[in-house]
């Protein structure tokens, strides 16, 4: 029944159009032989148990661009859903060399450091005003990053003595973080986007950026979305000055923060 | 319209040196719009020069996940883009300028297509580093510059960046012909605010829009009639204070603010309006945040020269419409609300017979 994913990194062999050694340009998912291209997938379709509902699964994974479509297992969801793991083939690899990643630049400081580039650049603390925005009633995400108390035993924004918080909460409409924003002469505006299906956060993302560009604020903060499906890329794209995904700590959004003043100031 | 004049045609006749592609969602066509431009332009004889205000020619759009077109810079065309994507295709292009302004993947860099090259457009992040862009590619010897907007941002349509407007338009925006032009008549008023009727009206609140200030426009009485006087409200912006500014509007022919116009604002306004003349009066049309017709009069300080509509008849999302029939659909809702202005698709070559040039008639 199907492949059992092994992992061996013993197992080069040679020959193929994709070397099947790790460390190769090209790449593949694997799993018997490096690159060999299989893949386990799983899904629900809403046909009942049987035989067109297994090929149905086999068509699925056709159109998946997976060759030599296996199901391994079905197991029937009540009356009229099937649910399916199955194993097929992807032929066409990932180029290494051709992928370029964004990230922000910066380099980890310590919480002294921080602080000590803060009021060094700017003579003050900096302001910084946070906001889970638009519809957006998700404020965990937020308040790790701005909260004393921070995340994962890493003090939040707040503990910071060069840094001066204004949380304001969820649902905050872009217009209001506007207007606070500028009410506290703002150095960086946090926003904090959490539900993002049917990609309503980019609407609401791309209509921020527009909004601080009609008051002429744009280029007087630095501007910064996160949440789980922000990627530094996206948040860019958007018109951000850089974007924080899931697992970011406050000390990655300070020492940015720190560096970016800095990096402002001087040119 | 001379039934023979392409987009193209419209964009060089028209004399501009720097025309913003902006789009009403994503997937509508801009980098399709805007290689036709390039290649068309070039073909005439003009130096184009190509900057983005986001990401444009990257292989496979982050959002979708579906192929996308390269920008192609013909021989002896500039191109603004980052640093960071000029790994590969870098051969092709002369290198003149690296500026400070940090993009997506780097530095921006100014250069030349030695030869023609396929790539990819990084822009700056924010509309005052594109103008400088745009001035700069028109001082290395640019005849014309192609602003390429991101996503569904209108920012480089702004008369700070660039001197006209192409709106890329298609299925992307909205699944049914009739919304999508239902949806795109009230984009295109939008864009097309004009200067205040009134010349004395319309010079003041270009000098309220340099103070920086909200301020209110007054008709002076007696003697002095027919003439107008400014009134600062003494608040930058009208966000957040859109009650606090109106009922220090008085007897106001006018409210000039310099920053955004936000909707809730208009809406105020209008109920502010309902007994008396009272005019909106914005910096430009990229700075109304309006989603329906405000019932307010809208005005702005400096219009959009607004010269064309392309449309995309068929979306990622698998819905396609006949071009024809879609051109014909957009021109024909354009001149029921009293716009002259040509819907091109630059793919099937189809377009609408009704325009003459981006001018409102309305
Ligand atoms: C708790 C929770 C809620 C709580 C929120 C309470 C609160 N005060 O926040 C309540 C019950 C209110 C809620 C409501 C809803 N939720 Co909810 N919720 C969650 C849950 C279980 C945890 C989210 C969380 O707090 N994570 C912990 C934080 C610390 O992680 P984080 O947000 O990713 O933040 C980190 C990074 O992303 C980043 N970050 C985040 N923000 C920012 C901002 C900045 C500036 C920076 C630098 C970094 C940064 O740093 C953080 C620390 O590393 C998730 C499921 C899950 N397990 O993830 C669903 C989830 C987020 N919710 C979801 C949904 C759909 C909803 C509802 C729409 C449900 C509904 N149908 O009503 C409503 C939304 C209401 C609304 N209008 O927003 C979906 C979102 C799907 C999507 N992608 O759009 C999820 C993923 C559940 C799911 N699988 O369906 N939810």
């Amino acid at each position: 029944m199907g492949t059992v994913i092994r992992h061996g990194h013993d197992r080069a062999t040679s020959g193929a159009k994709v070397a099947n050694t790790p460390h190769s340009d090209l790449v593949l998912p694997y799993g018997d032989q490096f690159n060999d291209g299989i893949v386990q997938v799983s899904f629900t379709l809403p046909v009942a148990a049987g035989a067109l509902a297994e090929e149905a699964a086999r068509q699925t994974m056709k159109l998946m661009g997976l060759e030599e479509p296996q199901v391994a297992e079905v197991a029937p969801i009540g009356e009229n859903a099937t649910f399916f793991v199955g194993y097929g083939k992807l032929t066409r690899p990932v180029e290494l060399s051709k992928l370029r990643i964004a990230k922000p630049m910066w380099e980890e400081l310590d919480q002294i450091t921080i602080n000590r580039l803060v009021q060094e650049t700017l003579g003050r603390a900096m302001v910084v005003v946070g906001a889970a925005t638009g519809q957006d009633a998700h404020t965990l995400g937020l308040d790790a990053i701005l909260n004393y108390k921070g995340f994962a035993g890493n003090r939040g924004l707040e503990a910071y003595s060069a840094l001066k918080v204004v949380n304001m909460g969820s649902q905050v409409p872009n217009e209001t973080l506007v207007a606070k924003a500028r009410e506290v002469s703002a150095d960086a505006v946090l926003v904090s986007q959490v539900v993002t299906e049917r990609n309503v956060h980019l609407a609401n993302l791309t209509n921020l950026v527009e909004l601080l560009e009609a008051e002429g604020l744009r280029d007087k903060v630095v501007l910064v979305v996160g949440g789980p499906r922000i990627t530094h890329a996206l948040a860019v794209e958007l018109g951000y000055d850089a974007g924080f995904g899931p697992g970011t700590r406050p000390q990655d959004v300070a020492s940015y923060l720190a560096q970016e003043v800095a990096r402002r100031v001087l040119n | 319209m001379e039934s023979g004049k392409q987009l193209a045609d419209v964009v060089s006749d028209s004399g501009v040196s720097s025309v913003a592609i902006v789009g009403t969602a994503k997937n509508v066509g801009k980098t399709v719009t805007m290689n036709y431009l390039v290649s068309e332009l070039s073909a005439k004889g003009l130096t184009a020069g190509l900057v983005s205000s986001g990401r444009d020619g990257e292989s496979i759009d982050a959002f979708t996940g579906q192929p996308k077109p390269s920008v192609v810079a013909p021989q002896g065309a500039w191109v603004a883009t980052a640093e960071g994507v000029l790994r590969g295709s870098a051969s092709g292009l002369e290198i003149a300028d690296v500026l400070g302004t940090q993009g997506l993947f780097g530095r921006i860099v100014l250069g030349r297509a030695v030869e023609a090259v396929a790539l990819e457009l990084v822009g700056p992040r924010s509309a005052r580093e594109l103008a400088a862009i745009v001035n700069k590619l028109l001082e290395l010897g640019t005849d014309i510059v192609l602003v390429d907007g991101a996503l569904d941002r209108i920012a480089a349509a702004s008369p700070k960046v660039s001197d006209a407007t192409i709106l890329a338009t298609g299925a992307s925006l909205d699944m049914d012909l009739e919304s999508i032009a239902q949806e795109l008549g009230f984009v295109v008023w939008l864009l097309s605010r004009p200067e205040h009727p009134v010349k004395a009206i319309a010079s003041l609140a270009r000098e309220a829009v340099e103070k920086g200030t909200v301020c209110f426009i007054h008709a002076c009485r007696g003697k002095e009639q027919g003439r107008y006087t400014l009134r600062p409200a003494h608040y930058p912006t009208v966000l957040g204070v859109e009650d606090l500014v109106l009922e220090q509007a008085g007897d106001a022919a006018a409210v000039v603010v310099p920053g955004a116009v936000s909707q809730a604002f208009l809406d105020k306004a209008r109920s502010w309006a309902k007994q008396r003349e009272f005019a909106v009066i914005a910096s430009d049309a990229v700075s109304i945040f309006a989603s329906k017709r405000p019932g307010v009069s809208l005005y702005v300080t400096q219009p959009l020269n607004l010269l064309a509509v392309t449309v995309n008849p068929v979306s990622y999302l698998g819905v396609s419409h006949d071009p024809r029939e879609m051109v014909n659909a957009i021109g024909a809702a354009f001149r029921d609300i009293g716009y002259k202005l040509p819907v091109f698709d630059v793919v099937s070559g189809e377009k609408s017979i009704e325009g003459v040039s981006g001018m409102a008639v309305g």
